[in-house]
C-alpha cells in the first residue's frame, strides 16, 4: 500500500461491496445518504454503509447505536460507524476500532450467551477490521532508539572485554508496550547526558586499567581509532570522522596531556557520541525504506544478544552478504543460540512475562513460611530463564512455554515442588505428572499473580490474557470495588462466590467471564506456587467454563485449552518479539505480516528457529518502513522519504 | 554559621563545615548592593493517589474579633495535624482544579498535566504530548543564574505499566521542558549530592571541551540525514550537551569568584536507593534544603511517589498494605483510616521540609522566609479519581500574605494554573498567563 493522502485507508467499497447489505434492510442509527455511497450495479447503496456480512451477522444485532434491550451496555456503539466515511477516521475512530478488535480477539465479544463465530470466522472478522486501520506515512517507522541500560552494559563489556555495571550511574529505562528501548519514550535530558558523561569516564578508566586492553594501546592512536570507531558506531566510518579525532588527540597532546589522558579522552568522546548511544536507522542510500546491512546487523544483535554486533556479524554487514536472506537467517540462528539463548531470556523473556517482578513479590510470612528461604524467589526467576533459554538454545517448540513434561529445578525448587532432590545448581528434570511444565506451573507466574494472603484468579486470568494471548482486558473502572485480601471465607462467602456476584453486573461480566475462568483453573496452586487440593478445609474448586463453552477442570485442562489456541499464543509471542526487536508498537496495520509469521511458524512445527526465521525475513523486521511497500506505483523513493519527514 | 539543623543525617555530620558555600557567604561580598537580597526559591512537592477529602479540609476558627473568619489561622483537620503549629504560616487552598485533567481516565492523565495545565494525549508511547510545566518556564527564564537551572527529584523509578492507555512516562514525571520531553528525575540521594556539590570542586578536566566538541560534530553530521521525528530526538541530545557546557562554565566562574569551597566526601549519602522509604524521604528533604541554601538551584519539583503507587506504608501504624488499594476506599472506614494516615504522613514530610528551611538563617531571616513551597496531589478523592478541589498547601515567606495561614477559598474549579502563574510572577518571570489562568491566584 502506498499511503499518500493525509489519512489514507482502504475505501469502504473495497471492503463492503461484495457483502453489501440488501438495500432496505434498515439499520437504526445508520448515517444519512451521501454522494460517496458505494454503487452496486446502477443502484446506490444507501442510506446504509456497506458492512461485511460476517460483521453484520455477529455484531450488527446489538451494536446499532441504539440500546436494544440493554444488550449494548453503553448503548452508543454503532458497528456501521467503523465502515463509514474515511474523513471521520479521527482519534475516536481508531480508539473504537482497536477496542472492537481487542474485544473480538479476547473473545469477550460476542458475549457468552450469543452465537460464537467459528475459529475461521473470528480470524476473518479480525482481518476485516484490521484492514480499516488508517495509517499515515511514517506511522510504522521506529523512532531512533537509545541503548538501554542493559544494552549499554553489555556493549561496553563486549567491545572492550571488560565487565562493567552501571549501578546507580544510569537510570532505569522508561518502557512502552511492555519493553524498554522504545525510541518514542526515550528522552535525552541534561541530567541523563551528564550520567552518560560520567559513565563514559568510568568505562574509559576501566578499559585503560585492563591489562588485556593495554595491548590495543600498544599501537599508535591512528591505527587504533578506525577499528574502535567502526565497532563502536556499528557502521562504516568516514575518513573524516577518523582524521578529526586524530586531530583532537594531537591537540590534546600539544596541550600537554599524557598519552594515557589522550586515549581516555578519545574513548570518552566515542562513548558519549550519538553514533554510539543512538541506534540510527536511515535505510539504504538508494532505498531508504529498506534497512542497510549494518542497520540490519544492529537490529539483529540487539534483539538477540542485547548487545552490539560481534565481529562476524559486522563482517557480514560490511561485505553486504547479510542482505542475503540465507546469511541473515544463519546469523540470526547463531546469535540466538549464543550463550545458550540466555541473553534473549534475560532481556526479552524477563520483560515479556514480567519475570523479575517475582523478586519483589511478597507472601504472608506466617502463612507461607517458605518465604523465609531467600533463595526461593530468585530460584523461581532462574527456573523461568533457564526454561526459556533452553527453548531458544535447543530450538524446541515454543508451545512448550505452555505445556511440557520437563522443567528446571535446583535443590530449593525440587523440594518446593515436591520433586526428587537434585544436586546443586539448575537441572532439567522430567516431571512425574502434568501439573508442572510450562510457565503456568512455575512459581514465577503463580506468585506474581497472587496477593500475600490469597491467590488472585482475576490477576492470573489477566496475566494469561495479557502475556500469552495478547488480549488484555480493559482496565477496571475506578469504583469497580475490591475483594477481601484474605482467602478465609467472610460472611460465609468464598472468593469464588464473591466473584460470581461481581459477574452479575453485565458490564463486569464481559471481561471477568474469561479472566475468572482462566484463573480458577489455576486454583490448585497456592500463593507461593505449591500444589494444593484443599483450601481452609474445603476441596479446591477449579471448575470453570470459558465464554466459548470450553470447560476447564484444573491446570492440566487449562494448558490443553491454551495449546488449542496456539495461533493466538504464537501471535502474542511473535508480536512481543517484534516490539522488542523493532522498537515500536506493532499495530493493526502490521497484522497481515504478523499473520504470515504465525502461519509460517505453525507450519514449521512451532520451533523457535522457524519463528525467528519468519520474523527476521519479514518486512516488519527488514524494512525501515514496511508501510512503504510495494513501491511500483508510488512516488519515487526520495519523494517518499520527504513525505516521511 | 551553623549547619546544625540538618546534622542528624550521616552525610550532614560535622556542623560548621561548609559543602559548597551558602548563598550569602559565597556571593554577597562580590555583589553590588541591590543584588544582595536573598533570591526567591520555590519547591513543589507532589504526592500520589490523592488525599481523602473528608479528613483533609480544616476549619476556620470562629473568633469573636473576626466573625467573617478572615484572620489567619485554622483548626487542623486529621490530615493537616502535623502542621498545627504552623497554621499561621501555611495556607490551605480550596476550589482549585486543573480543567485539562477532567477528561482523561486513570491517574496518569491527572498527574502529568498537574504543573503544565495542558491536556495530555492518550498514547502508549508515540507522540507524547503534554505542555511545558511552570517550573521549566521559570528555569528557562532564570535558570542560568544558578549552578542547576532546576532540580527534579523523586523516590520511585519509572513503573513499567501503562495506565488506561497512557504511557508510563506520564505517571512518573511532573516536570516537562517541552511538550514531549519529561525531565528525568533523580531518585538516588548520593547522585543529587554529587550533582550539587562534587561538581563545584571537580578537578579540572583538560579534555572535557575536546570531548564535547567531538560529540557535537558527530551530532551535526547525523542531523542532516534524519527524519523529523528523529531530528527532534537529536535536538534533545544537542540541547543536553549545551546544558552541560553551561554548567561547566558556571562552575568555573563560581570557583573563580569564591575559590574552592570545602567538600567532605564522608558527608555524601550512601550510594543506591535507600531501602527504607523514611530515610529516603528524609535525605531528599535534606538535599532540597542544601540545594537552596547553597543557591545551587532555586527551582525544585519533588514527586514523592509515582502515581498509582502501591507502596506499603507499614511503618505508619495501621497502614500495612497497598497505598493505591487503600485510596480506592469504597467509603469503607477500614480503608479510609489507613488512607488518611498515609496522607497525614505525607503532610508531616512537608512540615519537616519547612522545619529544615526555617532552621537555616539567611540575611535578615531564614531560608523559609525566602521560599515558596507548595504541596499538592493530582486528585482529591483517590476512590473516584476526582480532579476537583485538589488538596493544595502553600507556605513560605516569599509567597507573601497568601501563605500566612488562610483558608484561601476559590470558586469551584478555579484554575490551579493561577497558583503557578502567581509563583512565576513572584519568581520574577514576566508572564501574563499560564495554562488556563489569565490572572494570578495571589
Amino acid at each position: 500500500m502506498v499511503a499518500q493522502s493525509e489519512v489514507p485507508g482502504p475505501s469502504v467499497s473495497v471492503v463492503g461491496v461484495p457483502d453489501a447489505r440488501v438495500p432496505g434492510a434498515s439499520v437504526p442509527g445508520a448515517s444519512a445518504p451521501d454522494a460517496s455511497a458505494p454503487v452496486v450495479g446502477s443502484e446506490v447503496v444507501s442510506p446504509e454503509v456497506a458492512i461485511p456480512r460476517l460483521v453484520e451477522k455477529h455484531c450488527g444485532g446489538c451494536h446499532t447505536g441504539n440500546e436494544v434491550d440493554g444488550y449494548d451496555v453503553d448503548g452508543d456503539f454503532d458497528i456501521a460507524a467503523l465502515f463509514g466515511d474515511q474523513a471521520t477516521k479521527g482519534a475516536d475512530y481508531v480508539a473504537q476500532l482497536s477496542l472492537t478488535v481487542q474485544r473480538l480477539r479476547a473473545r469477550t465479544m460476542p458475549p457468552p450467551d450469543e452465537e460464537q463465530p467459528s475459529v475461521v470466522e473470528r480470524r476473518e472478522l479480525l482481518a476485516l477490521l484490521s484492514k480499516l486501520a488508517p495509517s499515515k506515512p511514517g506511522d510504522r517507522v521506529a523512532t531512533v532508539r537509545r541503548l538501554t541500560r542493559r544494552q549499554y552494559e553489555h556493549t561496553a563489556g563486549d567491545l572492550f572485554g571488560i565487565t562493567w555495571r552501571a549501578k546507580d550511574l544510569l537510570p532505569e529505562d522508561s518502557p512502552a508496550h511492555g519493553f524498554d528501548g522504545q525510541g518514542d519514550v526515550q528522552n535525552m535530558s541534561a541530567l541523563l547526558f551528564e550520567k552518560y558523561h560520567d559513565a563514559a569516564a568510568e568505562v574509559a578508566t576501566a578499559v585503560l586499567a585492563d591489562e588485556r586492553c593495554a595491548k590495543a594501546f600498544a599501537v599508535p592512536l591512528k591505527q587504533w581509532l578506525p577499528s574502535l570507531l567502526a565497532r563502536a558506531f556499528r557502521r562504516v566510518v568516514t575518513s573524516e570522522e577518523i582524521s578529526e579525532r586524530v586531530a583532537d588527540a594531537a591537540a590534546l597532546r600539544a596541550a600537554g596531556l599524557t598519552e594515557q589522558q589522550v586515549r581516555h579522552a578519545a574513548l570518552r568522546s566515542v562513548l558519549v557520541s550519538p553514533s554510539f548511544l543512538l541506534r540510527v536507522e536511515l535505510g539504504q542510500d538508494d532505498a531508504p525504506a529498506k534497512l542497510s546491512a549494518h542497520e540490519l546487523a544492529v537490529r539483529l544483535a540487539f534483539m538477540l544478544t542485547s548487545s552490539t554486533p560481534d565481529e562476524q556479524l559486522l563482517l557480514a554487514a560490511g561485505t553486504g552478504t547479510l542482505l542475503d536472506p540465507e546469511v541473515l537467517i544463519a546469523e540470526a540462528q547463531r546469535l540466538s543460540r549464543a550463550r545458550g539463548g540466555r541473553r534473549l531470556a534475560d532481556d526479552f523473556a524477563a520483560q515479556w512475562l514480567g519475570l523479575r517482578e517475582v523478586l519483589t513479590a511478597t507472601a504472608d510470612f506466617r502463612r507461607y513460611q517458605q518465604i523465609w528461604n531467600h533463595q526461593l524467589r530468585p530460584s523461581f526467576l532462574q527456573e523461568a530463564l533457564h526454561y526459556f533459554a533452553a527453548i531458544v538454545g535447543e530450538d524446541r517448540s515454543v508451545l512448550e512455554l505452555l505445556d511440557s513434561d520437563y522443567t528446571f529445578v535446583n535443590p530449593v525448587l525440587a523440594k518446593h515442588y515436591g520433586l526428587p532432590g537434585v544436586e546443586k545448581g539448575f537441572h532439567r528434570v522430567a516431571l512425574p505428572d502434568a501439573r508442572r511444565g510450562g510457565v503456568l506451573g512455575m512459581g514465577v507466574m503463580l506468585m506474581t499473580s497472587s496477593f500475600p494472603l490469597r491467590t488472585s484468579p482475576v490477576k492470573r486470568g489477566k496475566w494469561i490474557l495479557d502475556k500469552l494471548l495478547d488480549s488484555p482486558p480493559p482496565p477496571p473502572p475506578a469504583d469497580a470495588g475490591t475483594l477481601p485480601k484474605d482467602d478465609k471465607p467472610t460472611n460465609n462467602l468464598t472468593l469464588r462466590q464473591r466473584l460470581e456476584k461481581h459477574r452479575e453486573s453485565r458490564s463486569c461480566a464481559g471481561c471477568h467471564a474469561t479472566m475468572d475462568a482462566l484463573g480458577f483453573a489455576l486454583e490448585n496452586y497456592d500463593v507461593v506456587g505449591r500444589w494444593r487440593e484443599e483450601l481452609h478445609g474445603t476441596k479446591v474448586d477449579t471448575a470453570a467454563t470459558l465464554p466459548d463453552g470450553t470447560e476447564l477442570h484444573g491446570p492440566v485442562e487449562l494448558k490443553k485449552a491454551l495449546v488449542a489456541r496456539a495461533d493466538d499464543f504464537v501471535r502474542a509471542l511473535a508480536k512481543n518479539l517484534l516490539v522488542y526487536g523493532v522498537g515500536r508498537e506493532i499495530g493493526m496495520a502490521d497484522e497481515p505480516e504478523l499473520a504470515k509469521i504465525v502461519a509460517a511458524t505453525r507450519a514449521g512445527g512451532d520451533r523457535f528457529s522457524v519463528l525467528l526465521t519468519a520474523i527476521v525475513t519479514s518486512p516488519l523486521f527488514r524494512m525501515r518502513d514496511p508501510g512503504a511497500v510495494p513501491m511500483q506505483v508510488g512516488p519515487s523513493e526520495s519523494e517518499q522519504r520527504e513525505a516521511i519527514r | 554559621m551553623t549547619v546544625g539543623m540538618i546534622g542528624r543525617r550521616a552525610f550532614l555530620r560535622g556542623a560548621g563545615v561548609t559543602f559548597a558555600l551558602p548563598w550569602l557567604e559565597s556571593l554577597m561580598v562580590y555583589l553590588p548592593g541591590e543584588q544582595r537580597h536573598p533570591p526567591v526559591r520555590m519547591a513543589v512537592m507532589v504526592t500520589p493517589n490523592g488525599m481523602l477529602p473528608s479528613a483533609w479540609h480544616p476549619n476556620n476558627p470562629t473568633r469573636s474579633d473576626d466573625p467573617e473568619g478572615k484572620a489567619s489561622g485554622w483548626e487542623p483537620s486529621f490530615t493537616l495535624a502535623p502542621l498545627a503549629a504552623r497554621n499561621r504560616q501555611v495556607s490551605v487552598l480550596t476550589g482549585l482544579s486543573n480543567r485539562q485533567s477532567f477528561k482523561g481516565d486513570g491517574h496518569y492523565a491527572k498527574v502529568a498535566p498537574l504543573l503544565t495545565g495542558n491536556m495530555i494525549r492518550r498514547t502508549g508511547g508515540r507522540d507524547l504530548l503534554n505542555g511545558i510545566s511552570f517550573d521549566q518556564v521559570a528555569a528557562k527564564a532564570m535558570g542560568h543564574k544558578t549552578l542547576l537551572p532546576s532540580l527534579e527529584l523523586g523516590c520511585d523509578p519509572i513503573y513499567p505499566v501503562e495506565d488506561m492507555g497512557y504511557s508510563s512516562v506520564y505517571g512518573g514525571h511532573i516536570s516537562w521542558s517541552a511538550v514531549d520531553r519529561p525531565m528525568l528525575k533523580e531518585i538516588v540521594p548520593a547522585n543529587v549530592f554529587d550533582r550539587i556539590f562534587r561538581r563545584r570542586t571537580a578537578a579540572v578536566d583538560p579534555a572535557r571541551q575536546s570531548v564535547l566538541d567531538a560529540v557535537r560534530r558527530d551530532a551535526k553530521r547525523l542531523a542532516g540525514r534524519l527524519s523529523a521525528r528523529d531530528r527532534n530526538k537529536l535536538d534533545e541530545y544537542e540541547e543536553a550537551v549545551r546544558s552541560l557546557e553551561r554548567r561547566i562554565d558556571a562552575v568555573a566562574k563560581d570557583q573563580a569568584a569564591v575559590g574552592s569551597p570545602v567538600l567532605r566526601q564522608d558527608q555524601r549519602p550512601e550510594s543506591g536507593v535507600p531501602g527504607d522509604y523514611q530515610t529516603h524521604m528524609s535525605l531528599m528533604l535534606d538535599l532540597i534544603t542544601m540545594a537552596f541554601r547553597t543557591d545551587s538551584t532555586r527551582i525544585v519539583t519533588f514527586l514523592t511517589g509515582n502515581e498509582v503507587s502501591g507502596r506499603n506504608f507499614k511503618f505508619v501504624e495501621g497502614c500495612e498494605g497497598n497505598f493505591h488499594g487503600f485510596s480506592h476506599h469504597e467509603n469503607k472506614p477500614e480503608k479510609q483510616e489507613p488512607y488518611r494516615r498515609i496522607n497525614r504522613w505525607h503532610v508531616a514530610q512537608f512540615a519537616a521540609l519547612l522545619d529544615r528551611l526555617e532552621a537555616v538563617e539567611e540575611g535578615e531571616g531564614t531560608l523559609l522566609d525566602h521560599s515558596m513551597l507548595v504541596m499538592a496531589a493530582a486528585m482529591s478523592d483517590g476512590n473516584r479519581h476526582s480532579p476537583h478541589n485538589l488538596p493544595v498547601l502553600l507556605a513560605g515567606g516569599a509567597s507573601g500574605d497568601a501563605a500566612a495561614g488562610h483558608i484561601l477559598r476559590s470558586r469551584k474549579d478555579t484554575p490551579l494554573c493561577g497558583l503557578w502563574l502567581a509563583m512565576l510572577q513572584r519568581m520574577g518571570v514576566s508572564a501574563e498567563s499560564f495554562g488556563d489562568a489569565t490572572k494570578p491566584l495571589f
